[in-house]
């Protein structure tokens, strides 16, 4: 290829520009003259009776169109497992929970006439954490858990608080612990909490007289939104015509349905005007779903060697009080129940736990950043009680090709190579991972290692698509179903084209924004398989249009379409490069001289689906549903002053088998913001609840995420252990970096200390009163 | 957006702006003094707080600026934060105020905001009281002056209406002003302890913000202070009581936390265990 700016290269993204001078619309920023606005009146009680809703008043206000309540839709929604009112009713199940919702002609007397709106509550009693909802004198969050409709693989329990439980039963655990050499069990806890993406969500809806239903959305899964409002609402699929503009974040709090079905309900309750529909900072936090919370339990059998011989695990995710993609969630974590190493023997059962707090959908990492946390504390447990060094023992059962995994696949070539990740981070930390380093005036040097690995969770059917089409200049554009949600993959997809068939990327355009009426299918912007499976498209439709420019150019120059090639903008011969003609001659059909045209336009098509997957058997968890696995390993060094609790990360370092770098600099963007919002996570975030259940920190002043200052010394290390299956051997890397920022944070605050700090968030408060519980 | 609609009164003057509010209460009308609005226009939008009306105290110049006087530097009420940081007279105060919020707020939040305001840590109140700053404040007969120190006892305690115009800060106050400001965990959060110290030759002066649920301070005779053979039991005993436990700290973590730093700031032995 001739272009300077294909694969390995770092360029601007494409909407750069655009978004740092402030000129992106957002779904938020669209307003036409038909348009009404919506508000929505949230609960302040955990758990509730809703026993009358006055609307009298607000009714009568200035510019009320419509109001809605539960008794105004009777059934459910629900991505995975129907179990949601698009508004509450007669019950209220979390704090923040929307019991209302006014349409009216301004935001402004939306909002009010909502504030009017009177709500008489019976309140009741919430349940508080999973272990609670478990108890045997715990009440059933849902009664009707029975008559909800699911998908196939997930296994709710109805009568319980349980909404999905997978088990991984895997050779013989009873055995293995009763012959190991040491046992160790550690029991930790991660609160619920929330994405905090930039941008809050947004759906308009508007139903054409036409039957057209247009809803535009800041959703990482437009066509999910489409499939599902046809389910719910009965909709042609194709009337229904989901657009994606450009996404201020979304890190999976935008996957699969939001606000949109609400939307639809209001607008039908307007006859069809568009209505917009945007969360406020605090509805964003509460009211729409957050990121899953976790109890669980782990042990560890093992060799005096330090091999590993059976893990038992249960997990215990918080689902708050709706299942969303929480119930995937739980699964995805069974299915890597173990972390990265290799584990014969094995029984887990990953559970999603009801609960009376702010339900929870798809977050960074999908149920692995709280699997890991887990397991990489049992880890170090593990390594304390063999008296073995952290990295040793991790290499020592790092899994490796060939290896089964929890669910019994067989990890094949394109698997990363952990161990290898874990020498580099070890190298990067300056090695003695075990080490505790003294200071001056009571303050340590510690260090934190974890191994991570990540497959997708999707359904086995995930598909997406490319079409490529070319305009007079010889330029492309490219047109494929990923959104931009900041992860830079348009770009990335763009510099396939400019490799693939040698066209500068400034002349490869994307198209943006994403409609479900004109752009190929594609699952969803999700489980950091943008890249991979758009990218395998996107090669399929580059050799379809050159292809086609061969046919076409083969006839002009007459000479067989095999000796042709197509690169630098030419279709030429290569032993004899004058005999050629530049793109732009060919890819909107030859003209002849005498003016006599030929072929026409070049449109170039590609499609990708997973192959060979499976669900899970749901008694032993067998099977293949894991397209490719990304592995990595990841490591902190922390500065303690035991005097405080106060800690100060001084570098973090990440090395991870991505097969292939696409574009150096929006990989290494993607690890580094992993690692942040890991580090925030485990050190400061997470929901805090009154015993009623109230969230005591729903607003941004207190809910605190990392700031600039906060920010260590990072240094990233790429390994490419091609994916053979993966555009030029790249695979996914979107969520990975993390998943082991908790573990290693923990197990080196935890080193400085001397015991176990399994609580999330990790505060200087914590971290100070077990010092002194140690020392005591 | 505040999706309230509000009356907005921007008087010239301090008599208009006194009668504004007066004329308003008289009418039941709700309305606040306004200055930089970064306390007021994210609690209105929340509905945290309720107002009709707001006063923007903004078009009085004299609140807006910093002059340098013999004995004093007076500073407006309306000066925002980051102006004083960068003023060169005032360097006693900057590592106080510069550790307050974050630089962007900085450019609006204010001095008398932050002394005024609904939050409980008026952090900036601390290093003023320290210094024995002077205030000058506006009622019906014009502008008053008192010593800050017998008007502020856990807020500035003013007649109704009344509203605060500007501070002296005295020049030759003396002393050595030491403070350290802690958080919960990241720096941009209000504090859960910050303790400001100034001890002169006449007095050691002990401030806290962020420990109550108000700014708590404390003066000790200089001799009395010298006497001391445990001054951190002893200046811990004198705010013990005013400990609070919240989400970000518990009253534990935060007397530990004041003892340690009074053990930093006076050489005095603390042994948590």
């Amino acid at each position: 290829m001739n272009t300077k700016d294909g694969i390995g290269t770092s360029l601007t993204r494409k909407e750069s520009l655009d978004k740092v001078s402030g000129r992106v619309i957002y779904g938020g920023d669209n307003m036409t003259p038909q348009m009404l606005y919506a508000a929505q009146k949230t609960s302040p009680h955990a758990h509730a009776k809703i026993i009358k809703i006055d609307t009298e008043k607000a009714k009568g206000m200035k510019g009320i169109k419509a109001i809605f309540t539960g008794d105004d839709y009777k059934d459910n929604l629900g991505l995975y497992l129907c179990d949601k009112p698009p508004v509450a009713r007669n019950v209220v199940r979390h704090y923040g929970e929307v019991v209302a919702a006014v349409v009216a002609d301004t935001y402004a007397n939306a909002t009010a006439a909502a504030d009017a709106i009177a709500v008489e509550y019976e309140v009741m009693k919430p349940i508080l954490s999973p272990l609670e909802a478990l108890s045997d004198d715990a009440y059933t969050i849902h009664e009707e858990m029975g008559s909800y409709s699911h998908i196939k693989p997930i296994h709710p329990e109805p009568g319980t608080n349980v909404a999905n439980r997978t088990k991984i039963r895997k050779g013989n655990p009873t055995e293995a612990f009763k012959s190991a050499h040491v046992t160790i069990e550690t029991f930790v806890e991660i609160p619920p909490g929330d994405h905090v993406a930039m941008e809050p969500r947004v759906a308009i809806a508007e139903i054409k007289k036409t039957g057209y239903v247009h809803i535009l959305s800041s959703t990482q899964a437009p066509f999910v939104v489409k499939g599902l409002m046809h389910q719910f609402f009965g909709i042609d699929q194709g009337k229904i015509i989901v657009k994606a503009p450009l996404i201020g974040g979304g890190f999976g709090g935008k996957a699969g349905i939001q606000l949109e079905g609400l939307a639809y309900l209001l607008s039908q309750k307007v006859g069809g005007r568009p209505v917009k529909l945007v969360n406020t900072r605090e509805e964003d936090l509460t009211g729409s779903p957050g990121h899953i919370g976790l109890q669980a339990k782990i042990k560890i059998a093992a060799d005096a060697e330090g091999k590993i011989m059976g893990m038992d695990m249960d997990y215990y995710f918080n689902s708050g009080a709706y299942a969303d993609y929480a119930v995937n969630v739980s699964r995805a974590a069974a299915i890597s129940c173990t972390g990265p190493y290799y584990v014969p023997n094995i029984r887990c059962d990953s559970m999603c736990v009801y609960t009376n707090m702010p339900f929870a959908t798809a977050y960074r990492g999908f149920g692995h950043i709280e699997m890991s946390f887990a397991v990489e504390r049992a880890m170090d447990e593990l390594a304390n009680a063999l008296k073995m060094d952290p990295l040793e023992l991790r290499i020592k059962n790092g899994i490796k090709p060939h290896d089964t995994t929890p669910v019994q696949s067989v990890l094949n070539e394109s698997t990363g190579d952990i161990i290898k990740c874990f020498e580099e981070v070890g190298a990067m930390l300056g090695g003695d991972i075990g080490a505790t380093q003294q200071l001056e005036n009571n303050t340590v040097r510690v260090k934190g290692v974890t191994g991570l690995w990540k497959a997708p969770a999707m359904p086995t059917n995930t598909d997406a698509g490319a079409i490529l089409t070319f305009n007079s200049d010889g330029s492309c554009n490219l047109n494929t179903g990923v959104v931009e949600i900041g992860q830079g993959t348009k770009t990335g997809l763009a510099q396939i084209v400019s490799e693939r068939l040698g066209i500068p990327v400034d002349k490869v355009h994307v198209v943006m924004e994403v409609d479900t009426s004109v752009s190929p299918s594609d699952w969803a912007t999700a489980a950091s398989r943008g890249l991979m499976m758009a990218g395998m498209a996107t090669l399929e439709a580059c050799e379809d249009a050159e292809n086609q420019i061969k046919e076409i150019a083969s006839a002009v120059l007459r000479v067989p379409k095999r000796d042709l090639k197509v690169d630098g903008e030419r279709v030429f011969v290569p032993d004899e490069p004058k005999i050629g003609l530049n793109l732009s001659e060919v890819v909107l059909g030859y003209v002849y001289p005498n003016g006599n045209a030929i072929y026409g336009q070049v449109i170039g098509s590609g499609k990708y689906i997973a192959k060979h997957l499976t669900d899970l058997d749901p008694e032993t968890g067998e099977g293949h549903p894991d397209l490719e696995w990304t592995l990595g390993a990841e490591g902190v060094e922390i500065e303690v002053n035991l005097n405080t609790g106060k800690y100060k990360i001084l570098k973090a370092v990440c090395c991870i088998d991505v097969g292939k770098v696409i574009s150096p600099a929006l990989a290494r963007g993607q690890i580094v913001g992993g690692m942040a919002m890991g580090m925030g996570y485990t050190t400061m975030e997470g929901f805090t609840f009154n015993d009623r259940g109230q969230v005591t920190n729903g607003v941004l002043r207190d809910y605190k995420i990392m700031r600039y200052g906060d920010e260590p010394e990072y240094q990233v290390k790429f390994l490419e252990t091609p994916q053979q299956d993966g555009p030029y051997g790249a695979r996914g890397l979107g969520e990975q970096s993390v998943i082991g920022m908790p573990g290693a944070i923990a197990n080196a605050l935890s080193r400085a200390v001397g015991k176990g700090m399994n609580q999330i968030p990790l505060t200087p408060e914590k971290v100070w009163k077990t010092s002194m519980e140690v020392k005591r | 957006m505040i999706a309230y609609n509000l009356d907005y009164f921007k008087p010239e003057t301090t008599e208009e702006a006194y009668e504004c509010m007066k004329t308003l209460k008289e009418d039941k009308v709700n309305a606040l003094y306004y200055s930089g609005g970064t306390e007021v226009i994210t609690n209105l939008r929340k509905g945290a707080s309720k107002a009709d009306a707001v006063i923007d105290l903004k078009g009085i110049v004299e609140m807006s600026e910093i002059l340098v006087e013999d004995e004093y530097i007076v500073v407006g009420a309306n000066v925002p934060l980051n102006v004083m940081i960068e003023h060169p007279e005032l360097e006693s105060v900057m590592p106080i105020l510069n550790k307050i919020a974050d630089h962007t707020v900085r450019n609006a939040l204010t001095i008398g905001g932050n002394i005024c305001g609904k939050l409980p840590f008026r952090e900036a109140v601390l290093p003023l009281l320290a210094l024995n700053s002077s205030i000058k404040w506006v009622d019906e007969s014009g502008i008053k002056e008192s010593l800050l120190r017998d008007v502020f006892d856990k807020r500035l305690k003013l007649p109704p209406n009344a509203f605060l115009y500007q501070i002296m800060i005295p020049r030759n106050a003396g002393g050595q002003m030491i403070s350290k400001r802690m958080e919960a965990h990241t720096e941009v959060d209000y504090p859960i302890l910050h303790v400001v110290m100034n001890i002169s030759d006449t007095e050691v002066f002990v401030g806290l913000s962020g420990f109550s649920s108000f700014p708590v301070y404390q003066l000790i005779p200089r001799n009395v202070y010298d006497e001391w053979s445990d001054p951190v039991g002893s200046i811990a005993g004198l705010f013990e009581k005013d400990a609070k436990s919240d989400e970000r700290a518990s009253k534990e973590y935060r007397v530990h936390l004041l003892k340690n730093q009074i053990a930093l700031f006076t050489g005095g032995a603390y042994d948590s265990l």
